[in-house]
């Protein structure tokens, strides 16, 4: 099995997959760690991504750093997916909470759909004609 | 010691995969710095001479391209 971990004159490089991590998780738990930590990234043949860690700290463990890094890893992913996947329903409650609090909107709303509707009716109709010529 | 820098003849090369870092950064970069250091933007990496730069500084750089280029 590939070594994941790999340690090189006081800096920690570990390879991750971009399949399963993606930059924006990568960035997000760089930003976490710049406090801590120097960071390089680079790619590593097309799907993986060396991430390089010099701590800024003297005696800190590169493994314990490593592991840390990962998590943080973990994290944001996680961060990330659910985001992803509950962006439909944090949308309906902050219009239903919008609707809520100015009743108005709901009708604007409303009409603007009708006015959409109707127009793409229009369109469609305009296309039939066009081809029945 | 900074095991991915390129030395050759004399001269240390920082290369920025621009899949993983946006050219925007490198030009932050140049800016913060007040000085020009020479870059090459090729197909899929900015390459930056830090030959007149320590080695501190270049892991300072190493940081400023990351945080620029989540930024953005």
């Amino acid at each position: 099995m590939k070594n994941k971990f790999q340690q090189i004159d006081g800096w920690i490089k570990l390879i991750v997959n971009k399949e399963i991590y993606s930059l924006q998780t990568i960035y997000s738990a760089g930003y976490v760690f710049m406090d801590k930590a120097y960071l390089y990234l680079d790619m590593e043949g097309d799907q993986e991504i060396a991430i390089w860690l010099k701590p800024k700290e003297k005696d800190v463990d590169l493994n314990i750093l490593g592991c840390q890094f990962m998590e943080e890893l973990l994290n944001y992913a996680h961060y990330f997916s659910s985001l992803e996947k509950n962006a439909e329903t944090t949308k309906l409650l902050l219009q239903r909470a919008l609707f809520s609090a100015a009743p108005s909107l709901v009708h604007e709303a409303e009409d603007e759909e009708i006015q959409a509707l109707i127009k793409e009716l229009e369109e469609e109709e305009k296309k039939k004609e066009s081809k029945e010529k | 010691m900074i095991p991915f820098l390129k030395e050759e003849q004399h001269q240390r090369k920082l290369e920025f995969s621009t899949s993983l870092y946006t050219q925007e950064s490198v030009v932050a970069l140049q800016k913060a710095l007040e000085q020009s250091l020479n870059m090459i933007v090729a197909e899929q990496k900015i390459v930056i001479d830090v030959s007149t730069l320590s080695d501190r500084d270049c892991l300072e750089i190493l940081n400023f391209c990351l945080y620029h280029t989540k930024k953005q």
